[in-house]
């Protein structure tokens, strides 16, 4: 396997990131604006160029996404908007448009649909709203699904029918939705969620045992089961029967990492998760069982280190070395004795902090997004 | 003062024929009257609807409309009456602009149609207690 690529944007944390469908366009969250770099497809290894900076927001931008054809860029942000960013050839920028959500509440989580005529944005104010462009009007409208969201969302996914939406809260349910849209969808092929699926039907409705904030839900390529990462260390994936039955499995997958923060689907049997443990786990399984396949790049526990040998204490330890070891005293309340041969320190993952976001890159690569401010595209 | 809006002769003879004729009938009778987004004119597709559940569907989801209705009743001591009432179809979702081209255009559709009620309707739900809110 070859050696994971990453990009250093800064250090500021990135929430949130996407390339664009053809792999020349990468934008991540920083902060209140959104920076958009050109990537040399051919060359991915290169460090990609700063392209423009969306300035739009009043507060963090939380989340972004990337139409399907690539047209338009979509963000949203704890100021309660979220914009829709169009390219303007003339003027070489990109230019917004403001979506009335009608929120009270801050804007957590923002995608399109599949086919790009609409978009899904969940927020704290336990609204999803699903909006999409009124040509008459020259107007985004903004239709809610409010029953019977009591909390948080935070995280969504589409199934690939752009009917179906799920979603996953702070109250540890993770839902779907039917987000059809009178004129603007055509009826959905009945599928296992159901058949019937007027505006704001509630297609499912799942919890698990410990009943732990949902960071990440995806729907499978085939959209016939659902994995949801929670706040317990564990992921979920359910697989529904019909309309109105109870579904054919769920299967729950305990581990002892970090908990996860998102989750991707490669295939309908390889799920990747990435999250505090600052490592992608990839998960395989089917409808019977589903179990821990291998971590992607191996992990040094630092809590384990073996003390240092007699040899190191004759070497020179350099002053910023020392202050280092007192102020990681102070700070985790444990010594890293330095040694002139640790590098400081540095995490034996790519990644020196929580990933935020794995999404899929191409077949067999995906790519992340880190509170280091790092972008990472892993092979798996 | 010239007004930005304008009503077609048709439009007004259809007004007072309405206003008029309802007055014996024995279902409820709307007419949808929207403006015209390029030349502001009120007009009407002449349609006319005679139950809620039609109405609520001819009723555009994103966009405001006035409705001229008359829905007959019978009152406690046994009077059948028959009112003349304006509704404001206003859905949350529609856009500022035509909030405010409808906003502009009320007082005059009302005084041109000669009704002296007006209720205001936010979404399918309000149309359960339009009875109520008629007597």
């Amino acid at each position: 396997m070859s050696a994971p690529i990453q990009y250093q944007l800064g250090h500021l944390p990135i929430k949130d990131h996407v390339f664009s469908p053809d792999h020349s366009l990468l934008a991540v969250t920083k902060d209140t604006k959104v920076e958009i770099y050109s990537i040399n497809t051919a060359n991915l290894a290169a460090k990609p160029k700063l392209f423009t900076v969306l300035a739009g927001h009043d507060k963090t931008v939380t989340s972004v996404d990337i139409s399907p054809d690539g047209s338009r860029i979509l963000t949203c942000s704890q100021d309660r908007n979220a914009l829709v960013w169009e390219y303007d050839g003339a003027a070489n920028e990109y230019k917004p448009t403001l979506v009335l959500l009608r929120i009270n509440r801050a804007a957590t989580v923002c995608k399109w649909s599949p086919d790009g005529q609409k978009f899904a944005v969940g927020s704290s104010d336990r609204i999803i709203a699903v909006c999409y462009y009124e040509a008459e009007n020259n107007w985004w409208v903004s239709k809610h699904l409010k029953k019977p969201l009591k909390s948080t969302i935070t995280c969504l996914s589409w199934h690939q029918n752009g009917v179906l939406l799920a979603s996953g809260s702070t109250d540890g349910h993770v839902r779907v939705f039917s987000a059809f849209i009178k004129g603007l969808d055509e009826k959905p092929e009945p599928s296992p969620w159901g058949s019937k699926l007027p505006f704001q039907t509630l297609c499912g409705d799942f919890i698990n045992d410990t009943g732990a904030w949902i960071h990440g839900v995806a729907f499978s390529p085939d959209g016939n089961s659902l994995a949801f990462a929670s706040h317990d260390s564990s992921i979920g994936v359910i697989y529904p029967e019909g309309e109105g039955l109870p579904p054919k499995s769920i299967i729950n997958v305990k581990t002892n990492y970090l908990p996860f923060k998102s989750l991707a689907y490669l295939t309908n049997n390889k799920i990747v998760v990435g999250g505090h443990n600052c490592n992608l786990i990839v998960f395989e399984g089917d409808e019977t069982e589903w179990r821990e396949s291998r971590v992607i790049e191996s992990q040094k526990d630092l809590t384990k280190e073996a003390p240092s040998t007699g040899d190191d204490e004759d070497e020179e330890i350099s002053s910023h070395q020392a202050l280092n070891m007192f102020k990681q005293m102070d700070l985790k309340g444990r010594v890293n004795k330095p040694s002139a041969n640790s590098g400081g320190n540095r995490l034996s993952t790519t990644h020196q902090n929580t990933i935020s976001s794995v999404k899929v890159f191409s077949g067999n690569q995906v790519s992340t997004s880190g509170i280091d401010g790092k972008i990472v595209i892993f092979n798996v | 003062m010239s007004s930005l809006y304008s009503f077609s002769s048709e439009t007004l003879s259809a007004l007072r024929k309405f206003r008029f004729g309802s007055a014996r009938a024995s279902t409820m009778q709307a007419v949808i009257y929207a403006i015209d987004n390029e030349s502001y004119e009120i007009k009407s597709d002449g349609e006319i609807i005679t139950s809620t559940e039609e109405l609520v569907e001819e009723l555009p989801d994103n966009s405001p409309r006035y409705v001229v209705l008359s829905y007959p009743f019978k009152t406690p001591d046994g009077r059948l009456k028959t009112p003349l009432v304006l509704l404001y179809w206003m859905p949350p979702t529609s856009s500022q602009e035509t909030r405010m081209l409808y906003a502009g255009a009320v007082e005059e559709f009302r005084e041109k149609a000669g009704v002296s009620k007006l209720i205001k309707v936010e979404d399918e739900d309000d149309f359960e207690d339009l009875e109520e809110q008629l007597q």
